[in-house]
């Protein structure tokens, strides 16, 4: 029979961290779902990626520039680049069709999003951290059943890291924390320091440690442990790191799921005991409607605003939005200077560094600490005021003592942060969604504040900043708050049970409830709170 | 629109100012298909200009000079960009992308360098101002 002629118990929209999470917990229920998705997917470069590490793969392959640069050469961005440009070829198809198919407009915001298999979670970079009872509190998200969902996620998902120094803003308290992976010279170098300098810097209100990072060590069922092979963000061959896809997959063998793909979904309808959805099909456009006992949304933040905005035929009403600010420090340790690259490089963080000056673990901005090789060098190159003779032998020295701070900073709601929709029918559904993202002053100060400590701690480790890159507001990836969390059954809101105010059956599994976003890795908690709303849908 | 000839032996000028090496086949047939995207292709403009560097290979040094110091955006800095991409992925060049040792002769061969990219970045860019 067809999917749009049966009457679900749950329709699960999207297939990403949120939607996959919501849909195994409903699954694992007993009630019979079906997940309605783009479900695009990479069908160029997955085949050409060797079995092979890096190192290995780059003096043998002669195929490399295939998936380095992209048979169109879309690998090598150019001019201002915005968030998603630097998505490495066999990664591009997360963002595939997405200007065409679900539109969005600003001029002061550059989000990504995804209409793929797996959604964003294809590009996720794996940072696990548990939010403290402060940080809850202020996302509106109930303290000990998210503690709870927390475990069962991190089981799910597998989550490695360390008890260290930073274990209070990490996920490392995790009952299933499997190992951290091993340190690379970036890592271990920088750690070294710290342990030296601890003392100060924790007065300061600094601790680090190795991240926890939704990649296993250890063998579960058909994933192998992390190989080294660093081709991170090209290939998940060895499903080591966890993307959402795993999960579906693992759901498509269930009697009791069915998952159909090739849809966007554009709004939904309820009658006295059903919900009716209205999906527009990508390759043809045209449409079909889907019918269920209760609606899921886990289509993204900005998905999710689209769908409930146009269900609601509200074209003029702002939603606010969160976004936590991000910009990348771009550091050199000269004691690694024209060393050797060592086996362990990997493309995932290698420390996580939080700042808590109050102690109080409720405004902590974090930063990530990578190592750079698998990207090759042509990216550094663009960003180099040099002529290309010269960063050439500049880079090479500098290779192995490249270190990057990804810094995520906390985000709050301020008056000029806010989405729209807005008819327009040149689009593929008539509409499209226009963002204004302009932080307040004191936003602004906040964040250059914090990209100063965060200089001066790296500096007193021997970690030197050459460049701040702020690549605009929306790099983060990290969306929510549209629709806030309230207990007053307020048009665009959430009761805390992940219900729309005002309807009876739909429900959203996403971060858009959210009401404050802090600075620590959020995809867990947006795990944790989809698992919830999912174990808490009743059917009457 | 450039000939496959003239894009050739653009690229040959850039391998051999880049690595210091020949060029491969493969490398000069990714840069002639670089070419067909659209988002290289150049305008009349810009390919008169190339045209009148072409028979001078001794301009690429101070123009990579120039672009690279004054004129970040310029399309031959974007077309280098491309050239070093592609050498960057073809196993024949791969020793030239590995990490240098460190030697205090490497690092006076980059300050040297660096000095004189400034004096050749001056001349380079007379030399753009004079071929536009």
């Amino acid at each position: 029979m067809e999917d749009s002629l049966i009457r679900w118990d749950m329709i699960v929209v999207g297939s990403g961290c949120t939607g996959a999470m919501a849909a195994q917990t409903l699954v694992e229920r007993g009630f019979k779902v079906l997940m309605i998705d783009g479900g695009l997917k990479d069908e160029i470069y997955q085949s050409l990626l060797p079995d092979k590490d890096f190192l290995t793969a780059r003096q043998t392959d002669k195929q490399q520039h295939r998936y380095f640069l992209g048979d169109k050469f879309e690998g090598i961005p150019f001019g201002h680049v915005k968030a998603g440009e630097h998505l490495t070829p066999p990664r591009k198809f997360m963002t595939q069709l997405t200007q065409q198919k679900i539109p969005l407009q600003s001029s002061t915001f550059s989000p990504i999003e995804s209409l793929a298999y797996g959604g964003l979670g294809n590009g996720w970079g794996l940072g696990c951290c548990v939010f403290s009872e402060a940080e809850l509190k202020a996302c509106g998200l109930p303290v000990a059943e998210m503690n709870e969902a927390y475990e069962v996620v991190g089981k799910r998902i597998g989550v490695s890291g360390a008890k260290d120094d930073a274990a209070n803003y990490t996920a490392a308290r995790l009952d299933s924390l499997q190992p951290s992976i091993g340190l690379d010279s970036v890592g271990k170098n920088l750690l070294d320091n710290y342990q030296q300098k601890k003392t100060t810097l924790n007065r300061k209100g600094f601790y680090m440690g190795r991240p926890s990072l939704a990649l296993i060590t250890e063998a579960v069922d058909d994933r192998k442990p992390y190989p080294y092979k660093d081709f991170d963000f090209y290939s998940d061959k060895d499903k080591s790191a966890y993307r959402p896809w795993i999960t579906v997959d693992k759901l498509k063998t269930q009697a009791n799921f069915a998952y159909d793909s090739g849809w966007v979904v554009e709004s939904f309808e309820e009658t006295p005991d059903s919900v009716i959805v209205h999906a527009r099909k990508i390759s043809d456009a045209s449409k079909q409607p889907f019918m269920c006992k209760k609606l899921v949304l886990g289509s993204g933040v900005l998905g999710t605003a689209r769908i409930v905005l146009r269900s609601a035929n509200a074209l003029s009403p702002k939603l606010p939005l969160l976004s936590n600010p991000f910009s990348y420090l771009a550091c050199s340790q000269p004691f690694l200077l024209g060393k050797d690259l060592d086996p362990y490089k990997i493309g995932f963080a290698q420390l996580s560094m939080f700042l808590d000056e109050d102690g109080t673990n409720s405004y902590v901005p974090m930063g990530s600490v990578y190592s750079y090789r698998a990207m090759l060098l042509f990216h550094l190159l663009k960003e180099s005021p040099l002529d290309v003779k010269t960063a050439h032998l500049f880079l090479q020295f500098m290779m192995p003592s490249f270190t990057i701070m990804g810094l995520f900073h906390p985000e709050s709601y301020s008056a000029e942060k806010y989405v729209q929709l807005e008819k327009d029918n040149t689009t593929f559904s008539g509409d499209k969604l226009k963002v204004n993202y302009v932080p307040t002053a004191k936003e602004d100060e906040l964040v250059k504040r914090n990209e100063k400590l965060f200089g001066q701690a790296l500096r007193s480790l021997n970690c030197f900043v050459l460049r701040n890159i702020a690549p605009g507001h929306g790099a983060s990836i990290h969306y929510g708050g549209t629709l806030p969390f309230s207990d007053t059954n307020e048009p665009f809101h959430l009761l805390p049970d992940g219900r729309l105010c005002g309807s009876k059956n739909v429900y959203v599994a996403d971060g858009s409830g959210f009401t404050f976003l802090p600075g620590k890795g959020l995809t867990l908690s947006l795990m944790a709170n989809a698992h919830l709303v999912a174990k808490q849908i009743r059917l009457d | 629109m450039m000939s496959e000839e003239e894009l050739r032996q653009e690229m040959r000028q850039y391998i051999r100012y880049i690595t210091g090496r020949k060029s491969t086949e493969h490398a000069l047939q990714l840069f002639v298909r670089a070419n067909e995207q659209p988002s290289f292709l150049l305008n009349q403009e810009e390919e008169n200009q190339l045209r009148k560097i072409l028979p001078h290979p001794i301009l690429i040094p101070l123009i990579d000079c120039a672009t690279g110091l004054f004129l970040p955006n310029h399309f031959l800095r974007k077309r280098m960009t491309l050239a070093f991409a592609i050498i960057e992925t073809d196993t024949a060049y791969v020793d030239l992308f590995m990490p240098r040792p460190f030697r205090i002769y490497g690092f006076a061969q980059l300050a040297f360098r660096g000095t004189t990219a400034v004096f050749k970045a001056i001349i380079g860019r007379v030399v753009l101002w004079k071929i536009a």
